[in-house]
């Protein structure tokens, strides 16, 4: 760095000299000579040195009223006297004045090095005061993070039994700053008495600690307050203070009961939804059975029947979602089983036997439906055209990389021999292959000492 | 005649369902009402052998608060017949000690196995009450 340097002398000679001494001192520099006060005023204003050097008797001017020009108007630059004779009272005059050192010229090589020190002064000054503005700004940082965070720190000395809060974490106290004289018990009498006690044994524990607290302020007003705390130790591991924050979660808790309250009514709705479901699929249940009561065909009969076990499918699907928790979701083996139980009411008379193996897949509402009513037409036609009154229906369900798979399988004797899954006369495979649609689904129907129907679908979907 | 039935539900539609499947069944339908109040107004006239009640009914009270109140006073079997699954309503239906709890919608059979099963236990239970007393008489006049 250039150093820019204001020398006030009258003598040429002696400027030189000073020059030549501070070039061989290999100190990199500009500088600007004055001999009278209004050239030096203007060079300070201007010219604006780093550093002042000075004669302290000129013709028309003196050092010490430069010197108190120099104070006025930038007085971080050092001035330095350089002088023919400098005598002790005059010395210590001009540096209880505000000289930053002397410097006789019968010593011209003592000038460079009173710069330099004066230079590495100021710039420990500036490392000083730079120091001192970054901590007056973390400190600010800190606090306002601390009050906006709703989060105060605090410490308690145990030997010296003192604590010391930071602004926020009085403010959630509730104590004044001008009020707190530094007493644990001062933080303890401001929780609730419920839970002094817990608090007092956390602290005299001298271990980490954790808690909700609830604050009683002064103003009347309860808070809940989050304390954390953790243990320094000296050099020989022994605990010397406590340290910890306290963050103020009233309105997070605030929050957080609404929320569980909108989640409760959320709930409330849901299953007060599903239970209007299951209660309109009763009365078309009802209506089914009220005016199959008019019907003589037994063929008809038949289909009031399944239409009613189609009826019946889908309220269980509903029965299963509220049970299931979150009621979006089915276990739809547990649907199955409940499916195959309601099934097995249509062979009475008959010593038909049920076989699952079902494995825990979880599907939507829709894909349950649809799972649902495949179950229920293809369980059906089993028993009453694939089995006789001995038979066996085997249901397996299982899952891999996102896609079900279904299999009915009997006993029976099997499919007829131009039998075509996707082009079936009767209604029930119909519907079964509407619902494979919606699931993204495929049958394979084929014989293997029974009838085999093998569904595959998506179990991702809704 | 198998039994005098009382039906409480308020969607006349499933009253008139259960009463076809009762009737078809041998039971005799003594009233249908719609709301609980109703019910417990007529009920001690009526002395129905049992009673199929659906929960949530028209009027300030619900089937359970009627089968309480029945319960304090008469013996009579009580089958709740509802579309409420959830865990609250089950355990508030429990302490009444209800004959049976069908869920809806219901299949034919459903009604009838459990109106029967329910018929059958209260008749053991009078009989056991019965027995045990004229144990105690008969104990009593040996003495």
């Amino acid at each position: 760095m250039t150093c820019r340097i204001l020398i006030l002398e009258d003598v040429p000679l002696d400027v030189e000299l000073m020059e030549r001494e501070i070039r061989r001192a290999g100190i990199e520099f500009i500088s600007e000579t004055a001999d009278n006060e209004e050239d030096f005023i203007r060079a300070i204003d201007e010219f604006r040195p780093d550093v002042i050097l000075a004669d302290h008797s000129l013709p028309s001017f003196d050092g010490l009223s430069a010197l108190s020009i120099a104070r006025e108007r930038c007085p971080w630059v050092p001035f330095i006297f350089v002088s023919g004779k400098i005598g002790e009272e005059f010395a210590v005059e001009a540096l209880k004045a505000g000289a930053t050192d002397y410097v006789l010229k019968s010593n011209f090589s003592k000038v460079p090095i009173a710069i330099k020190r004066a230079i590495r002064e100021i710039e420990k000054e500036q490392e000083l005061e730079r120091t001192r503005q970054s901590l007056i700004e973390s400190n600010w940082q800190l606090r306002e993070a601390q009050k906006i965070g709703r989060i105060g720190s605090w410490q308690w000395d145990i030997d010296s039994d003192t604590l010391s809060c930071s602004d926020e974490a009085l403010r959630i106290l509730g104590i004044p700053r001008d009020e707190f004289s530094g007493s644990i018990h001062e933080m303890v009498s401001r929780i609730h008495p419920d839970e002094r006690r817990t608090f007092n044994e956390s602290i005299r524990s001298l271990r980490p600690f954790e808690g909700e607290y609830r604050i009683l302020r002064d103003d009347g007003s309860t808070s809940f307050v989050l304390l954390r705390a953790e243990v320094l130790r000296d050099s020989e591991g022994n605990p010397k203070s406590l340290i910890g924050i306290k963050q103020d979660i009233t309105e997070d808790k605030r929050i957080r009961e609404s929320l569980e309250a909108s989640i409760r009514e959320k709930e409330f709705l849901l299953s007060e939804i599903h239970h209007r479901v299951k209660n309109n699929l009763q009365l078309i249940s009802s209506l089914l059975r009220l005016q199959s009561r008019y019907i003589e065909d037994e063929r008809s009969l038949e289909i009031f029947m399944e239409c009613q076990n189609r009826v019946k499918s889908i309220a269980l699907v509903h029965e299963k979602l509220y049970g299931s928790g979150d009621m979006m979701v089915v276990n739809l083996a547990e649907y199955i089983e409940e499916l195959l139980s309601e099934l097995r009411n249509m062979c009475r008379g008959r010593d038909t036997v049920f076989r699952t193996e079902l494995d825990e897949v979880k599907v939507g509402i829709n894909t349950a439906v649809s799972i649902g009513l495949i179950v229920n037409e293809l369980v059906t036609n089993a028993i009453n055209h694939g089995i006789d009154s001995h038979g066996e229906v085997r249901i397996t369900l299982s899952v891999s990389d996102g896609r079900g798979a279904l299999v009915v399988a009997d006993n029976g004797c099997g499919l007829p021999k131009d039998f075509e899954v996707s082009d079936s006369p009767g209604f029930g495979l119909k519907l079964v292959n509407f619902m494979l649609r919606r699931v993204n689904g495929l049958v394979v129907a084929e014989n293997r000492d029974g009838a085999v129907f093998t569904v595959t679908f998506d179990a991702g979907g809704e | 005649m198998r039994g005098r039935v009382v039906i409480v539900e308020d969607e006349e539609l499933v009253a008139q369902d259960i009463r076809y499947i009762l009737e078809d069944a041998g039971y005799e339908v003594a009233a249908i009402f719609h709301s609980a109040e109703d019910l417990l107004e007529s009920l001690e006239k009526l002395e129905p052998d049992s009673i199929i009640m659906d929960i949530m009914l028209e009027g300030e009270l619900d089937g359970i608060d009627a089968a309480r109140i029945i319960k304090e006073k008469m013996d009579i079997p009580v089958l709740y017949l509802t579309a409420y699954s959830s865990d609250e309503i089950v355990k508030r239906a429990r302490e009444t000690e209800p004959y049976a709890y069908i869920l809806k919608p219901f299949h034919e059979r459903d009604i009838k196995v459990n109106l029967e099963m329910a018929l059958y236990k209260h008749e053991a239970k009078k009989n056991r009450v019965k027995l045990v007393r004229e144990k105690a008489i008969n104990e009593y006049l040996k003495r």
